[in-house]
C-alpha cells in the first residue's frame, strides 16, 4: 500500500517541481509571474501541437520513431514556454505593466488556449494517446517485481528525472555562480544592480524566458505521463496554483523544492490511495497544501529574517528614471 | 588575484574597441500630467484595437471568418431579449465583484481573493437558506442570508488583512491561497451536507422565484446601488480619503494621524462584505452552490478594477466591455463550432491589448532625432 502511494506520489511530483522551479527562477529576478498556471497549460498545448506536427511529417503512427516524437514534443513545449516568457517580460519589463494583472490575464489565456488546441488537434482515432504511450515507455526500465524499488524509482519517463536535474541545476546556479548572484541582485534591488552595471532588463528577460520554459515542461509532463495523451484536463490550473504556492512553501529555494514537491504530491495522493473514512475528509485533505502555504507565509512574515523573505523587489517594475 | 587582473585587462581592451559611447535609438520618460482628452482618445483607440485583435485571433483559428466576430458579438447584444439579459447578468456579476474589491486596490492592497470572498458569501447564504429558511418567513430569511453572506465574506477578507496590518504578510499570495481554501471548504461542506447532488440543488427559501430575467434585473439594480454607494464612499467620505492616503504613502498617512492598521483592516472587511452580498445574489439566482460557481470571474474582476484605473466610471465601462466580449465570443464559438475555451482566449487577448496600451498612458517615447539625422548624414557621405 505504502509503496503504491510512493509510486503514485512520485508520478505527480514533476508537475509541481517543474512549475515551482520555473516560478522560483522568475521570482528571484523580481518577477511575480502569476501566469504560471497559464504557462503550464500552454506547455501542454505545445506538446499536443508537437505530436500533431510530427504525425503530419512522418505520415501516420506506423512510421513514427519514439525518440523523434519525444524531441518534437519537447521542442514545441519549450518553444511555447519561451514565447510565454517573452510575452510576459515584454509586457512587464519593456512596457512596465502591472505584473499581477498581466499574470492573471495570461493564466486566463493559457487555460483557454489548452482547451481550444485540444479540440482542434484531437482526432477520434486517439493518435495522441498512441504517441504519448511510446514516449513515456521510451526510457522506462520496467521492473519484474511489482511494488519494488524499481517500480518506485526507475519506472518513469525521462521527463521525470529531468525535473530533478533541472531543480538541482537551478539551485546551484542561483546559489553558487556569478550569474546567479546577479539574478538575485536584480530581484532584491534593481536600482543597485543597475548602478553596479548589471543590465536589469536583460537579466529579467532571460530569467523569465528560461523560467517559463521550465514551467511549460510541467504541462508537457501532465499531458504525456499523467493524462497519457488524453486531452481532457480537470485540474491542470489547480496544479499550477499549487506550484506557485510551493515556491513560497520552499522559501524560494529550488533544492528544497524537490522535497516540497514530493510532500505536496504525497498530500494530494494520500486520500486517494488510502481512502479516508469519509468522502468529505478526502476533499479537505486535498486542499491542505494551500492551507500549509498560508501558514508558512504568515510564519516567514513573523520571523522577519531576510534569508527567508521573498525577493525585496518582487512585483515592482524597474524604471531607471524613477529614483 | 591573477584572475581578476586578466579580467580587468579584458575589460580594458573591450573598452578601447568601442570607443564611441552607444547612443540609444529612443528613450522613455514618465508622463507627469495627462490631459483628459489624450486619456479618452487613447482609451477609445485601445478598445478598438483590442476588438480588432480579438477578431484577428478568431481569424487565426477559423480562417476566412474575420468579420464574424463583430457580427456575432453585436448579435449577442441586440439579438434577442434573452441574449441581452445574459449580457446584463454577466455585466452585473463582473461589475459587482470589481466594485467590491475596489477599495482594497485603491489602498494598494492586492486583494486577489475576490473569488474566495464571493464564494464564502455564497456558502453563508446557502447554509442559511437550507437550514433556517424553512422555519422563518421569506423576507427574514433574505435578511439573514445577506447578513450571513456579509459575515462570511468579511471574515475571508479580514484574515489576510489582519496579517497584512500586523506582520506585513504578502497579501497577493495570501489572498490567492485563500481562494482555494474557500473552494475546499465549499466542496467539503457540500459533500458533508448534500452528498447525493454535489450541490445544494433546489434551495427554495430566500431565492428568486420569479422568471430569470426579473431575477437578473434585481441583481442589476442591487449592483447599481452598490456602485453608486462605492462612488460616494470613495470620493466624498473621510474613510475614502484615508484609504487613498494609505495607498499613496504609508508614512504620510502615519504623520497626519491616520491609524494605518485600522484602515487596512476596515477597508478589507468592507470589501469582503460587499463580496458577500454578491455571493448572496449569485445563490439567489442559481438556487444552488458548488465550488466552481464563480468560474474565475473574481480574477477577471481584478483585471477590470485595475484597467479601470480604480475609477468607478471607467470600471463600469470596462466591465460592460468584458461582459460584451465574453457573451459575444460565446456566441461566436457556438456558431462556428469552436470550443468554449475561445471565450477565455478572447477575454484575455482583449485585456492584454488594453494593458499594453497603458504604457502610452504612463510613459512617453522620445526618439533620438539627432541619431536619425546623423545616420542620414553618414549615408549621404558614403554615397
Amino acid at each position: 500500500m505504502f509503496a503504491l502511494l510512493l509510486c503514485e506520489a512520485f508520478l505527480l511530483t514533476p508537475i509541481f517541481l517543474f512549475g515551482s522551479t520555473g516560478e522560483t527562477l522568475t521570482e528571484k529576478s523580481g518577477h511575480l509571474n502569476l501566469g504560471t498556471p497559464g504557462t503550464i497549460c500552454v506547455g501542454g498545448a505545445g506538446g499536443m501541437i508537437g505530436v500533431a506536427v510530427y504525425d503530419s511529417i512522418c505520415g501516420g503512427f506506423a512510421n513514427s520513431n519514439p525518440f523523434l516524437t519525444f524531441m518534437f514534443v519537447l521542442f514545441f513545449a519549450l518553444l511555447f514556454g519561451a514565447l510565454s516568457g517573452l510575452l510576459f517580460s515584454f509586457f512587464t519589463v519593456s512596457l512596465r505593466c502591472n505584473q499581477n494583472v498581466m499574470g492573471l490575464a495570461y493564466t486566463t489565456f493559457g487555460i483557454g488556449f489548452y482547451g481550444l488546441i485540444a479540440t482542434l488537434v484531437n482526432r477520434p482515432d486517439g493518435f495522441l494517446n498512441q504517441y504519448c504511450g511510446t514516449i513515456s515507455r521510451l526510457f522506462m526500465t520496467r521492473s519484474e517485481a511489482p511494488n519494488g524499488f524499481c517500480e518506485i524509482f526507475l519506472s518513469h519517463g525521462l521527463l521525470f528525472y529531468l525535473s530533478f536535474v533541472i531543480a538541482i541545476v537551478v539551485a546551484v546556479v542561483l546559489k553558487r555562480t556569478r550569474v546567479g548572484l546577479f539574478v538575485r541582485t536584480v530581484g532584491e534591488n534593481a536600482g543597485s544592480a543597475d548602478a553596479a552595471g548589471i543590465d536589469v532588463s536583460k537579466y529579467r528577460y532571460i530569467t523569465t524566458i528560461i523560467g517559463c520554459s521550465i514551467s511549460a515542461l510541467a504541462g508537457l509532463y501532465y499531458f504525456v505521463e499523467i493524462n497519457n495523451g488524453l486531452v481532457e484536463f480537470k485540474n491542470i490550473d489547480a496544479y499550477g496554483w499549487l506550484a506557485v504556492a510551493l515556491v513560497i512553501f520552499t522559501l524560494w529555494k529550488t533544492d528544497l523544492g524537490i522535497l516540497g514537491a514530493i510532500l505536496f504530491a504525497f498530500l494530494f495522493k494520500l486520500p486517494e490511495i488510502y481512502g479516508l473514512p469519509s468522502a468529505s475528509l478526502n476533499i479537505l485533505f486535498q486542499y491542505l497544501p494551500y492551507f500549509v502555504t498560508v501558514v508558512i507565509l504568515v510564519i516567514i512574515s513573523m520571523v522577519n529574517k531576510k534569508a527567508v523573505q521573498a525577493p525585496a523587489n518582487l512585483g515592482i517594475p524597474y524604471f531607471r528614471e524613477e529614483r | 588575484m591573477s584572475e581578476i587582473k586578466v579580467e580587468e585587462k579584458q575589460v580594458n581592451t573591450e573598452h578601447h574597441e568601442n570607443k564611441k559611447p552607444r547612443e540609444k535609438l529612443f528613450h522613455i520618460t514618465k508622463r507627469l500630467d495627462v490631459s483628459l482628452k489624450y486619456k479618452i482618445i487613447l482609451r477609445v483607440v485601445s478598445i478598438l484595437v483590442a476588438l480588432v485583435v480579438c477578431a484577428i485571433v478568431l481569424f487565426i483559428f477559423k480562417p476566412g471568418k474575420f468579420g464574424a466576430f463583430f457580427k456575432e458579438s453585436f448579435n449577442s447584444l441586440f439579438g434577442s431579449t434573452n441574449k441581452f439579459f445574459n449580457i446584463l447578468y454577466e455585466f452585473a456579476f463582473l461589475l459587482g465583484i470589481a466594485i467590491a474589491i475596489l477599495p482594497c486596490f485603491k489602498m494598494k492592497f492586492w486583494n486577489l481573493g475576490g473569488e474566495g470572498q464571493v464564494l464564502m458569501g455564497c456558502l453563508g447564504a446557502a447554509l442559511v437558506s437550507k437550514y433556517v429558511g424553512p422555519h422563518v418567513p421569506n423576507f427574514i430569511c433574505i435578511i439573514l442570508m445577506i447578513i450571513c453572506a456579509m459575515i462570511a465574506g468579511g471574515l475571508w477578507a479580514f484574515i489576510p488583512a489582519f496579517f497584512k496590518a500586523r506582520f506585513d504578510t504578502n497579501e497577493t499570495l495570501f489572498t490567492l491561497m485563500m481562494n482555494y481554501i474557500a473552494m475546499g471548504i465549499v466542496e467539503f461542506t457540500v459533500q458533508l451536507v448534500d452528498p447525493t447532488h454535489g450541490s445544494f440543488a433546489g434551495l427554495t427559501s430566500g431565492v428568486y422565484h420569479t422568471s430569470t430575467n426579473i431575477s437578473i434585473l434585481i441583481s442589476f439594480i442591487v449592483v447599481s446601488v452598490l456602485t453608486v454607494f462605492m462612488y460616494v464612499y470613495l470620493n466624498y467620505t473621510k474613510h475614502g480619503y484615508e484609504l487613498s492616503v494609505v495607498g499613496e504613502t504609508r508614512n504620510t498617512a502615519k504623520y497626519i494621524g491616520i491609524n494605518v492598521k485600522t484602515v487596512i483592516i476596515r477597508t478589507a472587511i468592507i470589501c469582503g462584505c460587499l463580496a458577500g452580498i454578491m455571493g448572496y445574489l449569485v445563490v439567489a439566482k442559481q438556487t444552488s452552490i458548488n465550488k466552481d460557481i464563480i468560474g474565475g470571474k473574481g480574477f477577471t474582476s481584478v483585471m477590470i478594477a485595475w484597467l479601470g484605473h480604480m475609477n468607478v466610471i471607467e470600471i463600469v465601462i470596462m466591465a460592460f466591455l468584458v461582459a460584451f466580449i465574453s457573451r459575444g465570443s460565446n456566441q461566436v464559438s457556438t456558431k462556428l463550432g469552436l470550443s468554449g475555451s475561445f471565450v477565455q482566449i478572447s477575454i484575455a487577448v482583449f485585456l492584454l491589448t488594453i494593458l499594453a496600451f497603458e504604457f502610452f498612458l504612463n510613459y512617453e517615447v522620445h526618439f533620438n532625432k539627432q541619431l536619425f539625422s546623423k545616420k542620414k548624414k553618414l549615408e549621404e557621405v558614403k554615397e
